[in-house]
């Protein structure tokens, strides 16, 4: 029983060995507050690249697995059926992978399965009693709340470890999220990059059709005018008394970050973020609302050397992908609205010759199911009441939240194509069967992908922070090519 | 097997430095030798003369040994000279010859490495942790030198200065002095009138006189001086946890302790020992859902604990022994325990160790806790612990955070790891005696720091993130918090918000409160729609209108209901407050909602039991009825002799009051849209209302209720201040600029600029929108010359004129065709220049 396992953290590197010595003295970095020192990961090679750029297409609220990209027995609305009874609401269809089938109103998705990854056993963390952002929070950090340090976004560690890959495109950049409704606060607590320092958080765009203003002057102010503006900045600061002070690390860095947000907004890259300018077409083939045109956004901006997107249906209490009720309705909406943009994602960035560098991810928080909170072995509070029989279209659908399974589609990034990853039963409960993905696995892959080991890790108070809980993380070796 | 031990990993959840796989019968290093060395060895056999000449901080050493030969003989602990010792069995040396002996676990430990062959990380050479001395200590203060300052500060840095070889030394202007120390004090830009009258004062002193001066405002200075504290206790108005009760804020608390500046060691008793009104910094933060055993609350409130007032680090030591510092799993349990409600099981990375924690306070030379007592009593007794007179930690940690504060690098570096070597001993102890001298009052100790020679240096730049050496040659150049950045624009552009994000607290003044002679009298009378309400009404809702004109809007309008049972007040035409207990009038300011011209003031009272909203339908048979509404307008009544800030808020006002009396109109019948200004009244449904006697009319008797209210309302700062960033919520800029979520304790903010925070400051809304502002205000001065603006401009921000070059360039900004945009573009270039946004 005390065999070590095969994935203890990654604590013995002479990389380290400083540790205790830089915990012994007073370092002047915290002052400064610079970024967070890195500590190496391991003494073999990083992993080979597979990848230079993330999309993460993300499902908030709860995506049911059973209703999208891993289809059970159909079981048609009957008028007083019994909820036992209902697998999926949707029928399967064929996808262009023979051995793949998912959820019928996925038609486009369907086409572009011969490029994917599908996992279909993804597990959520044990966290008690269902909190969608505390999953969300735990999906995008590795860890869950509360802890005693801020913990980075997968996309903040990201932007810290491989910086952007065009210089003057923000690194990490996400799309469709406000803090408006419930929860917000809770949101925000993820979209950060915590100790990591507010350079590596995220560049927010919440409408795609207004993303140009967020690198546009200011409202009204014509370019010559910025120009202008910005020329007598120099001008005045150099004049200015306590610009002659000599070299201060501030005064500079205050100058130069003004000077770096000056160049994206006046550089060619910013048009990036304009979908004005793109065909007719193309704009209406993504538009499905927020989320399509996200998509569309992503694409150009990974185009421009973005390094991290995410494009978010956004997780709003209740709405979208949160089918406390009307799950079958719901759902057809839902899917309607990521087909068509998603397909065409994978299909232009291919047509581009990018797809094999850019790797996307398709994910929810945990999956959803008609009669289970939770999972088998670790069952919680009941959030959605179900009727004994059912009566009504309302009640059909998957309404608890499930975590169990559930399904991450993949694309491009070095990844397998046509590949199915994991199995779950096909009898409720629809769980686990075979190949278990947790998230520190997930992670590990998709910085796998990237070139980053799982095992990499950042100081923060004197300890290591690893980029996967504890270090933990094994890369998924079996989804990639 | 496979599968078993994942499931078994996922677990164990977050452990941040966990071994969660080791069972505690193996052995490791790093979890379980380099404690016992670190802690319990190195501090004797180290350095170039180790005792015995032994060094225990590398393998090698062991293997070589000292005096008495090896240490260790490889593999063979039962011959290894080393267990001899520790285990005591030659009672004319036992090891460790000082501190507390080893544990029999230790001592497993250290025989199972040696039979083990002695693993040891590469590269790894053991540094001593250092534990500073706890008890408080008085420095003799060496005398003043000829021509030097005479200050204690001064006196003890002058050796430093000369073992540093510092003989030069510029003392600022009074013009940067008073920048700094508005900012530092107050966190406010200082008016060109303040700079001016205070460069015209010839009377001596005048440094010492600006600091007090500054010191005595309590209003400014509660409100600067709660974004430190905030951050620091993890106060935030929204946040995570309040979704599910899991989180009290203590800003009420908070901010009377500051506006009154509570002595620290009463203010962190208040926090330990709480009230309900204080107990949210122990209570810590919980979201939904099960909790690292790391993170319940009870070790949360102990890494906290520790953390702020005694400058230590249990985090660590919250999931195993730590190897940052001396303390183990089960000090860390120790102190959480003596918050637990009941039997707290130790966990050793998120696993049951199978043992309960047993109190224990980090200290025991303060003295102990009694583990059989209950909650209250044990908080209490740690209360008296931390601020013991006899804990020099907690004074020296303390005065170290606000000497960074002000200086820009502690005494001490890290802030939060109080047994780093200072870089001058006895200025840190000094600091810290003389607070408990001065019964720890805060602002004493920052009166004393800015008053030294050594605070009114010239700034130095801040050094760069790889420096590893620290001399102290002045103040550090500073970088404003967000707070202070949108508090300087906003002075600037004259953009205040105009609403807190919090009910702003009462600063309790008992004097104003309990004055029987206050300028508020709260007098009124009870009304309903008949003559016998106040002993028997059948029940119902019954609607009330009161129109009333205003010729000026006052500063503050404050009204108090009370209705037997329940009532909805609606001021013109927007619903404003409920009530549901007579006994609490609802007392709120509707200062906002008033205009100029007609205002409304319509309340839907409601006697149980009550058809229409079907309120109180179980109450049978009739019983009292009434409404009492009492407002007062406060008109401002200018006194130039008092100082605006240092005012109580409310005193200075004159106060108009009015009540419902037979003036109201009423009606049993919900007319459409009948609480709306314009809704012209039909009788006979509308007829005046009857009143049924004074505010103190039996059974309600609600007279001293009302008046009290009334009176601490009027106290409380006003939505028509200047509303200050610390009272509002975050946003996009205020985050941008570094405001933390308040999730963690946060003890220093990043100084750090970002290219995310230049594009918010480049074209975020957020401040645009006060620069658009701002220009409005700066065209209304009247000032048609361009010139005079741009020098007002830079007085404004800068705090002192324009040089001729500067004019030159910031008028060829401004053409005369189009002034609005010319000072738009200068207030941001002003706003974005390192001078306005660095504090040096």
């Amino acid at each position: 029983m005390a065999t070590p396992l095969p994935n203890t953290p990654a604590m013995h590197r002479p990389q380290r060995r400083d540790f205790l010595r830089t915990a012994g003295q007073a370092t002047l970095g915290a002052l400064a507050a610079g970024p967070a020192r890195q500590i190496t990961a391991t003494d073999k090679q990083p992993p080979r690249a597979t990848a230079d750029a993330v999309i993460v297409l993300w499902m908030g609220g709860g995506m049911a697995h059973t209703e999208t990209f891993d289809p059970k027995q159909y079981t048609p609305y009957e008028k007083g059926m019994s909820p036992e009874k209902v697998l999926s609401t949707f029928p399967a269809i064929d996808t262009n992978v023979d051995s793949i089938k998912i959820s019928q109103g996925l038609e486009k998705v369907a086409q572009v399965m011969d490029r994917a990854t599908l996992i279909r056993t993804y597990t959520a963390g044990d966290l008690g009693h269902i909190l969608h952002s505390r999953h969300q929070y735990h999906w995008h950090t590795g860890y869950a709340p509360p802890l005693t340090v801020a913990a980075p976004h997968l996309g903040s560690v990201i932007a810290r470890t491989l910086g952007p890959k065009n210089q003057a495109m923000p690194a990490f950049i996400d799309i469709g999220q406000r803090f408006t409704s419930g929860e917000r606060e809770e949101l925000k607590a993820f979209h950060t990059a915590g100790f990591l320092g507010s350079e590596h958080g995220p560049f927010m765009v919440p409408f795609p059709s207004q993303a140009t203003k967020a690198v546009e002057p200011p409202a009204g102010m014509t370019q010559e005018r910025f120009r202008r503006r910005y020329r007598a900045y120099q001008q005045l600061a150099a004049a200015s008394p306590i610009g002659r002070h000599g070299s201060d690390y501030q005064r500079e860095s205050l100058e130069r970050s003004l000077q770096n947000a000056y160049r994206l907004l006046s550089s060619p890259a910013a048009k990036a973020f304009n979908l004005a300018l793109e065909p007719k077409k193309t704009y209406d083939t993504y538009n499905t609302g927020r989320f399509g045109l996200g998509c569309l956004l992503a694409r150009r901006l990974v185009e421009a050397g973005a390094r991290f997107i995410e494009v978010t249906t956004e997780y709003i209490p209740f709405k979208h992908w949160d089918t406390h009720d009307n799950g079958h309705t719901r759902l057809a909406g839902l899917k309607t609205m990521i087909d068509a943009p998603v397909a065409q994602l994978v299909r232009d960035l291919e047509e581009r010759g990018m797809l094999d560098r850019t790797l996307i991810v398709l994910a929810s928080e945990f999956s959803r199911d008609m009669m289970m909170e939770g999972r088998p072995e670790k069952k919680v509070r009941d959030q959605v009441k179900v009727p004994p029989t059912i009566n009504e279209l309302k009640f059909y659908g998957m309404h608890r939240h499930f975590t169990g399974a559930g399904s991450v589609l993949m694309f491009g990034g070095g990844l397998k194509k046509g590949y199915v990853h994991g199995e779950t039963a096909d009898e409720r409960p629809v769980t686990t069967i075979r190949d278990r993905v947790v998230i520190e696995d997930l992670h590990a892959s998709i910085y796998h992908a990237l070139g980053i080991s799982p095992q990499l890790a950042y100081e923060v108070e004197s300890r290591p922070f690893y980029v996967t809980r504890d270090g933990v993380g094994k890369p998924i070796q079996s989804l990639f090519a | 097997m496979t599968t078993f031990l994942r499931n078994s990993l996922l677990a164990s959840l977050s452990c941040l430095l966990s071994y969660p796989l080791l069972a505690a019968e193996t052995t490791s290093f790093r979890r379980d030798i380099l404690p016992i060395l670190a802690n319990s060895c190195v501090k004797c056999h180290s350095g170039d003369e180790p005792k015995g000449g032994l060094n225990l901080t590398t393998r090698k050493g062991l293997l070589v040994g000292g005096d008495s030969g090896p240490a260790v003989v490889l593999g063979k602990s039962d011959q290894s000279l080393l267990i001899k010792l520790v285990q005591g069995k030659d009672p004319d040396r036992v090891m460790p010859g000082q501190g507390p002996r080893l544990t029999d676990q230790q001592v497993k430990h250290l025989q199972r490495w040696i039979d083990q062959q002695l693993t040891w990380e590469p590269g790894v050479t053991i540094v001593g942790l250092r534990q500073a001395p706890l008890a408080p200590r008085r420095p003799t203060i060496p005398p003043q030198r000829a021509g030097k300052s005479g200050h204690p500060i001064d006196r003890i840095l002058q050796p430093y200065y000369e073992a540093h070889g510092q003989r030069q030394f510029t003392i600022v202007s009074d013009r940067v002095f008073a920048r700094r120390v508005y900012l530092d004090l107050l966190g406010l830009i200082p008016t060109p009138k303040e700079i001016q009258s205070f460069l015209g004062d010839q009377q001596p002193n005048k440094r010492r006189r600006l600091v007090e001066k500054l010191l005595a405002q309590k209003k400014p200075y509660a409100e600067h001086w709660l974004t430190f504290w905030n951050d620091i206790l993890r106060n935030a108005y929204q946040g995570t946890g309040y979704i599910d009760g899991g989180r009290k804020p203590i800003t009420n608390w908070l901010y009377q302790a500051l506006y009154n500046n509570k002595p620290y060691n009463q203010f962190t008793r208040e926090l330990l020992s709480p009230t309900p009104e204080s107990e949210g910094f122990i209570r810590g933060i919980i979201w939904r859902g099960v909790v690292n055993a790391s993170q319940v609350r009870e070790m949360q409130a102990a890494q906290n604990v520790s953390q702020v007032f005694m400058g230590t680090n249990l985090k660590c030591a919250s999931c195993h022994n730590s190897f940052i510092n001396h303390w183990t799993l089960e000090d860390s349990y120790g102190l959480a325990a003596i918050f637990a409600n009941g039997p707290l099981e130790m966990h050793r990375c998120n696993k049951t160790t199978g043992k309960l924690a047993k109190v224990k306070f980090l200290y025991p030379e303060l003295g102990s806790i009694d583990a059989k007592a209950a909650r209250p009593a044990r908080l209490k007794q740690l209360a008296e612990l931390v601020t013991s007179e006899k804990n020099g930690r907690f004074t020296r940690t303390i005065t170290n955070r606000l000497w960074a504060w002000l200086l820009g690098r502690g005494i001490v570096e890290p802030l939060d790891d109080m047994d780093q070597l200072p870089w001058n001993q006895d200025l840190l102890d000094f600091l810290a005696s003389d607070l408990q001298e001065h019964d720890y009052d805060l602002k004493h100790t920052l009166a004393l720091i800015c008053t030294s020679q050594a605070y009114q240096l010239q700034s130095v730049g801040a050094p760069s993130p790889n420096e590893t050496t620290f001399i102290f040659r002045g103040p550090l150049v500073k970088r404003m918090t967000a707070e202070q950045f949108v508090d300087a624009v906003n002075k600037l552009t004259h953009a205040w918000p105009t609403k807190p994000a919090i009910k702003l607290p009462l600063v309790s003044n008992p004097e104003l409160t309990n004055s029987a002679t206050h300028a508020i009298k709260a007098h009124g009378n009870w009304i309903w729609d008949h003559a016998k309400a106040a002993q028997s009404d059948a029940g119902g809702s019954v609607f009330f209108r009161k129109s009333f004109p205003l010729k000026t809007v006052p500063a503050r309008a404050i009204i108090s209901v009370s209705c037997d049972n329940e009532f909805i007040l609606y001021i013109n035409g927007k619903r404003t407050g409920k009530g549901a207990e007579w006994s609490t009038p609802v007392t709120i300011d509707i200062a906002q909602q008033l205009k100029l011209g007609d205002n409304l003031i319509a309340i839907h009272g409601i006697n149980w039991p009550d058809k229409l909203t079907r309120k109180g339908l179980n109450i049978k048979g009739a019983n009292p009825a009434g409404l009492l509404a009492t407002v007062a307008l406060g008109y401002p009544r200018p006194d130039p002799k008092v100082p605006n800030g240092s005012k109580p808020a409310g005193t200075s006002l004159r106060w108009e009051e009015f009540s419902t009396d037979g003036s109201w109109l009423c009606s049993r019948t919900r007319t459409p849209k009948w609480f709306q200004v314009d809704r012209p009244l039909t009788k006979p449904e509308w007829k005046p209302a009857t009143p049924l006697g004074d505010q103190n009319l039996a059974p309600w008797q609600v007279a001293n209720r009302i008046a009290t209210a009334m009176r601490q309302e009027a106290q409380t700062p006003s939505a028509t201040d200047q509303v200050r960033t610390a009272l509002v919520n975050d946003d996009v800029l205020t985050r941008a600029l570094g405001r933390p979520n308040r999730e963690q304790v946060v003890t220093r903010r990043s100084s750090h600029a970002t290219t995310l925070q230049a594009i918010e400051l480049t074209n975020g809304e957020s401040l645009d929108t006060a620069l658009k502002r701002g220009v409005a205000h700066w065209l209304n001065q009247g000032q048609d010359d361009v010139g005079t603006l741009v020098d007002a401009l830079y007085r404004h921000s800068l705090n002192r004129q324009p040089t001729a070059a500067e004019q030159k360039i910031a008028l060829t900004l401004i053409p005369p065709d189009n002034r609005a945009q010319g000072i738009e573009d200068l207030l941001w270039i002003l706003t974005m220049l390192p001078e306005f946004q660095l504090i040096y």
